[in-house]
């Protein structure tokens, strides 16, 4: 299952790499777009609240679409 | 509640830094965060029993950040630093100087034969005999250029390839198209000798160098706006000498220690803030305070570190050293308030964020829309080129902090210490200013103001008094007793002193019985004030207090006590009117005391007989009658009413606590300065409109003729030279208008 949160807040590479490490440290299976602003998890619901958790750790708040 | 300041690794846009505030601020127990990106540096406050540093840098540490808390520098520090910026100064005066030695002969080459009266030219360059020798020289010359501007095409390609242009981004694509664009022509020439005439080697490199010198010349000036700063980091000495046991050692002042008696010799400069212990001798503290009369100082007095000794040789007992010390709280006041942002500055940190992208989408618009409409490519790119060029928005972002730097280092001449750029800005918008009385329209400390006397002279009178309080604590006792010694009167002993609470004091003197006191004790000993009462009332509704002098059961006289006005105080408060503010005056005194002393300088409304805890509610009245309002006080119990107002201004440096709500320090007891802080902060804002104005006016006007708007009714086209000059004058103009603040008279 996939679900895409989206991040208003991510505008440069720095944000994308930031969310990259993080997300390969909690070894969530993910993609990361700077042109739409968004973070495609690849899991479960418990995947996606870590990823959201995660997200928030990282000063970015993000919206479920 | 703890402020701290902590060092931000890794930040590189207005996201991160956003990205900083919003996880520290989640933090429970923390109450503010700021992140200053052009600083990397976070100020936050929280509360110490939630939080601590070691939360707060993990909090960042996750965010994918680092922090540090931040080491006030030491002076060696600053000094690198300096010698660090200077070093960087060099290199771009280098590059520069690289860049206009071949920028000329290329100038000389490519524009020679087009003037009135063409410059001579080898043959072997001549453009349409030798067009390949022409376009190849051209070609060598403008790489070169381009070399020593190499920074433009690293930092402006990383940024736009990240998707987060900057200036520099216009510049490398503007000016790198001409240069690809000529490339391709100068490989075409062998084919077409034609191609030869459609050569912008000249632009890209002339419009490089350009902005060069404009980056050299802002560099240059912004050195200038951080000079304040050091200039006090330079006041304080690096070795003190120390006394101890009956020798004088020079050590240096990192190893003195609180406590410590030091020598100050003449001609020398304080080296720590003490108590003087032995000696006489006048300071000059005008680098600190502003104040340009020398002080006078004598055992008992306090001397700042920093300050200049002039004529005696004084022993100091050292009482702050390293960060305590009031010069280091200045730097550090003024460091904070340089790396704090504006809301003003906020504003054009977001316009100029979203001006870049747009300037590009501009750019590319105009190129494709003369491109369609069948202009020849050279043409397309000129446009291109120089609408990228002057649309920089590098004036934009040195508006407002150039500006501020100038400001705080201004106030920090004359002794006004503005904590934050926050409070500058709120400082020109303030229309209520309220006036605690004691110790900020008055002296705060009560004085003899007349002597009335039929029995005995005055002077006979005062050393009576004074002689008989002498061993009293009271403040208007102390008074007395101050009153006598000023005007050079040895005090005589007196025996059997009792003091009479509520009521004064009673002692010996020459072996008569002596009373000192008020209405009252009069009144319960039943002395027979006579033709006094009549005196005693009139100094009661000045606002004075009548001290009756008895000698057995005669009143010899009155002694009256009265805390008296500044000098300055009336004038001061007719120039802070003068700016169309209303001036309110504070008191916990009584409403006839209070009149009387408002009256005198000309306060607009009277507030008496107001508890100390109750001084915020005034200012929060206020407030809600839609007013900015500025609270000038100078004790503890203003605290509370500093920290409500929306500038709270600490007067004479005030009680650390004070200082600590505040946002204006002022280090005289000097209303002059109120009028001098707010004069200071609308010249201030004025500056950055100014700037502002400039910067918008300069590109809103630019890009449109730029962009050939005005080519089709038959205006002119914008050369990218022209457009590169008119850039980077715009920043070397915004920057000299800034520094121009340093000129005003703040008097």
């Amino acid at each position: 299952m996939k679900t895409v949160l989206k991040a208003e807040d991510m505008h440069c590479e720095k944000c994308v790499e930031r969310i990259t490490k993080a997300m390969k440290a909690a070894d969530l299976d993910f993609d990361v777009s700077l042109a739409n602003k968004t973070v495609t998890i690849d899991g479960c619901e418990h995947c996606v609240a870590q990823a959201k958790e995660i997200m928030d750790d990282l000063g970015f708040e993000v919206k479920e679409i | 509640m703890k402020t701290e300041t902590y060092n931000i690794k890794g930040m590189t846009c207005a996201s991160c830094s956003a990205a900083v505030e919003r996880v520290t601020r989640k933090l429970d127990g923390v109450s503010v965060s700021n992140v200053n990106l052009a600083t990397n540096k976070m100020t936050i406050t929280y509360d110490e029993k939630r939080v601590n540093p070691e939360l707060i840098m993990n909090k960042v540490d996750r965010a994918g950040f680092s922090a540090a808390l931040e080491v006030p520098e030491t002076k060696k520090e600053k000094q690198e630093e300096k010698a660090e910026q200077e070093e960087a100064l060099h290199k771009i005066r280098f590059r520069l100087i690289g860049a206009i030695i071949f920028a000329l002969p290329l100038l000389y080459i490519s524009m020679g034969h087009m003037v009135p009266w063409p410059m001579p030219l080898p043959e072997m360059l001549h453009m349409h005999m030798h067009p390949l020798n022409f376009a190849v020289t051209q070609l060598i010359l403008t790489a070169i250029v381009l070399f020593f501007g190499r920074k433009f095409y690293i930092v402006g390609f990383k940024t736009l390839f990240r998707g987060h242009p900057n200036m520099d981004s216009l510049v490398a694509i503007g000016t790198g198209s001409a240069f690809l664009y000529s490339l391709v022509m100068t490989i075409m020439i062998p084919s077409n000798k034609h191609a030869v005439d459609q050569l912008y080697y000249e632009s890209a490199a002339i419009v490089v160098t350009l902005v060069m010198l404009g980056k050299y010349l802002e560099s240059r000036s912004k050195g200038k706006t951080s000079e304040a700063i050091r200039k006090l980091m330079e006041l304080a000495p690096d070795i003190a000498v120390l006394l101890k046991d009956g020798k004088e050692q020079e050590v240096p002042v990192e190893q003195v220690q609180a406590g410590d008696l030091i020598l100050v010799r003449p001609g020398s400069k304080v080296p720590l803030d003490g108590i003087v212990r032995q000696g006489v001798s006048s300071v000059d503290e005008s680098m600190l305070t502003g104040e340009s009369i020398p002080v006078e100082k004598e055992p008992g007095d306090e001397v700042i570190g920093g300050s200049m000794n002039y004529n005696g040789a004084m022993q100091v007992t050292v009482s702050r050293v390293g960060s305590d010390t009031t010069l280091a709280k200045i730097i550090k006041l003024m460091e904070d308030a340089q790396g704090k942002k504006a809301p003003i500055s906020k504003l054009a940190d977001t316009v100029a964020g979203y001006f870049v992208p747009a300037v590009l989408l501009i750019a590319l618009a105009a190129a494709v829309i003369w491109a369609v409409t069948g202009h020849p490519a050279s043409f397309v790119l000129r446009i291109f080129v120089s609408v990228l060029v002057i649309a920089c928005p590098c004036a934009l972002g040195l508006a407002t902090p150039t500006a501020i730097m100038v400001g705080t280092g201004l106030g920090a001449k004359y002794g006004i210490l503005i904590k934050s750029g926050e409070a500058l800005e709120i400082t020109h918008k303030v229309g209520a200013v309220i006036l605690d009385k004691t110790g900020t329209i008055t002296e705060g400390k009560p004085k003899v103001t007349e002597i009335i006397s039929k029995e005995i002279s005055d002077d006979n009178l005062l050393l009576l008094a004074a002689s008989c309080e002498l061993p009293s604590e009271h403040p208007l006792g102390q008074a007395i007793v101050e009153g006598a010694r000023n005007r050079g009167m040895q005090l005589k002993e007196v025996t059997d002193f009792q003091s009479l609470t509520g009521k004064g004091i009673q002692a010996v003197y020459d072996e008569n019985q002596i009373y000192i006191g008020n209405l009252r004790m009069v009144e319960e000993m039943h002395f027979d004030l006579g033709d006094y009462q009549k005196a005693a009332d009139e100094l009661a509704e000045k606002g004075q207090t009548p001290m009756f002098v008895v000698r057995e059961s005669q009143v010899l006289g009155i002694v009256s006590v009265a805390d008296t006005v500044k000098e300055t105080s009336k004038a001061a408060i007719d120039k802070i009117r003068s700016l169309g503010v209303k001036v309110y005056m504070l008191t916990g005194d009584n409403k006839r005391t209070a009149a009387y002393i408002g009256k005198q300088v000309n306060a607009d409304e009277v507030i008496a007989e107001v508890l100390p805890e109750d001084k915020a509610s005034v200012v929060s009245i206020l407030q809600k009658e839609g007013k900015k309002v500025m609270m000038v006080g100078d004790g503890i119990n203003d605290a509370p009413a500093l920290a409500q107002a929306d500038v709270g201004v600490a007067i004479g440096s005030g009680s650390d606590i004070a200082m600590e709500s505040s946002d204006v320090v002022l280090m005289k007891s000097d209303l002059m300065d109120v009028y001098r802080a707010i004069k200071l902060s609308k010249s201030t804002i004025r500056n950055i409109k100014e700037n502002l104005f400039w910067a918008f006016i300069f590109n809103t006007c630019g890009i449109p003729v730029a962009a050939g708007l005005l080519y089709p009714f038959g205006g002119p086209l914008l050369n990218p030279i022209i457009a590169g000059l008119a850039m980077s004058f715009s920043s070397v103009f915004v920057v000299t208008n800034a520094l121009r603040l340093r000129t005003i008279k703040l008097k």
